[in-house]
């Protein structure tokens, strides 16, 4: 799920993400637009990466094993980079 | 697929990259105005955001493309606000000396990864009250408004109008300038209850004579009491700023004489004959021939020659 202290605006199919907790060394905003948006939108604390891979995998119709591995490689990234936290239950 | 998926970072390597993505305007200055709010406020500065977009948000003005991120802090806090900021890669824009001895009240910074600058205030000219008072009395109102949806706080509309108003008035001359201060007198005018608070806060701000043509345009009838003396440095800059005809080389003769005497007279050397640096960021568009520099401080020179002439002459 996403920590409290991030600040997001979405204008036109992107999302633009400030990590307010890290400033002193993310000190810009990511940008994330086509697949990472859609999978950044997903993220609500309620679905599972599963979940996630599956809608992807039906709205882009690529093979779920690609879709997987780049959902999973992903999420990933944005723990290290404190943009999600972990959560005890499935959920991302 | 068509692309992977990877969290693409607005870089620096990659602003400078043809096809690079680009903040729009109105983005950067939301998040960039709400980093710079949660960097001050970590380090336990009280910190407001004033003028730009905020002033959409609370109706004071019609939307405009703003360029700056306006904040102001409590003046003691100035320097901490500085190095917070620096922490995260804010630094001063480089000034001309001229620039530095007339304006006091704010330092600009940037960032190599952000459009947009911050202007940082310790004070606001033409409230010339006590700085700590008025910061204090600006913080005790303040009240939050949404920017992109992401909430920021900001001063009263009370303040806020008067901030604006007093922005106006610092180049009445400039027909931008006095298109701003019709609209917001405009718009103070229609609202009964707001009058009624600029009129009060106008007098705790020491603000009620320096703002004076916009509360008459307005209809407001200030109440003139003042709690305590104006601030002696807010005030001088701010007549010094309203006096002023050409404006920069009297107000920074006028600063000059607030300094020390040992260092007036190569102030006053620097300000009248500037070095070539000093003179490219005092005048952007300059061209770079000796010539050019040559003409531009023999015009400089003249002004200040005037002015000071002029001033002479008003004090006898």
């Amino acid at each position: 799920m996403k920590p409290a202290d991030i600040a997001v605006v979405i204008e036109d199919g992107v999302a633009y993400v400030l990590n307010l907790g890290y400033l002193e060394t993310q000190q810009s905003p990511y940008v994330f637009e086509g697949p990472s948006f859609e999978i950044w939108t997903r993220i609500d604390g309620e679905r599972s990466e599963e979940q996630i891979v599956d809608e992807l995998t039906e709205l882009y119709g690529a093979p779920r094993e690609q879709i997987a591995a780049d959902v999973h490689a992903f999420l990933t990234q944005l723990l290290e980079l404190h943009l999600i936290e972990e959560t005890p239950q499935d959920s991302v | 697929m068509g692309s992977s998926v990877c969290a693409r970072k607005y870089s620096h390597r990659m602003s400078e990259a043809i096809d690079a993505p680009r903040l729009p305007g109105s983005v950067s200055l939301a998040l960039g105005t709400v980093a710079t709010l949660a960097l001050l406020s970590s380090a336990d500065i009280r910190v407001l955001v004033i003028k730009g977009p905020a002033l959409e948000a609370q109706g004071l003005r019609a939307p405009r493309k703003s360029a700056d991120i306006d904040v102001i802090v409590a003046p003691d806090d100035f320097e901490r606000a500085l190095n917070a900021l620096g922490l995260a890669g804010w630094s001063p824009r480089s000034r001309s000396q001229v620039a530095r001895l007339v304006s006091t009240h704010s330092e600009t910074l940037i960032h190599p990864f952000w459009p947009v600058d911050v202007d940082l205030h310790s004070r606001f000219p033409g409230m010339v009250a006590d700085p700590r008072r008025v910061f204090d009395r600006l913080w005790d109102q303040r009240q939050e408004v949404a920017l992109l949806g992401l909430g920021v706080e900001t001063t009263s509309r009370a303040h806020s109008a008067l901030i604006m108003a007093l922005h106006a008035l610092r180049d009445p001359r400039s027909s931008r300038m006095r298109q701003e201060l019709e609209e917001i007198a405009s718009r103070v005018e229609a609202e009964p209850r707001l009058r009624a608070e600029i009129a009060f806060e106008a007098g705790q701000l020491g603000a009620h004579v320096t703002a004076g043509p916009f509360l008459v345009r307005a209809g407001v009838q200030a109440v003139e009491e003042l709690g305590e003396t104006p601030d002696k440095e807010a005030l001088a800059e701010w007549q010094a700023r309203s006096e002023s005809a050409a404006g920069v080389s009297s107000r920074a003769l006028q600063a000059i004489l607030s300094q020390p005497w040992h260092k007036r007279t190569l102030l006053v050397t620097r300000v009248l004959w500037p070095t070539a640096q000093d003179l490219y960021m005092d005048v952007p568009g300059l061209g770079r021939t000796r010539r050019a520099r040559l003409r531009a401080r023999i015009a400089r020179l003249g002004r200040g020659i005037r002015q000071i002439h002029a001033r002479a002459r008003g004090a006898t």
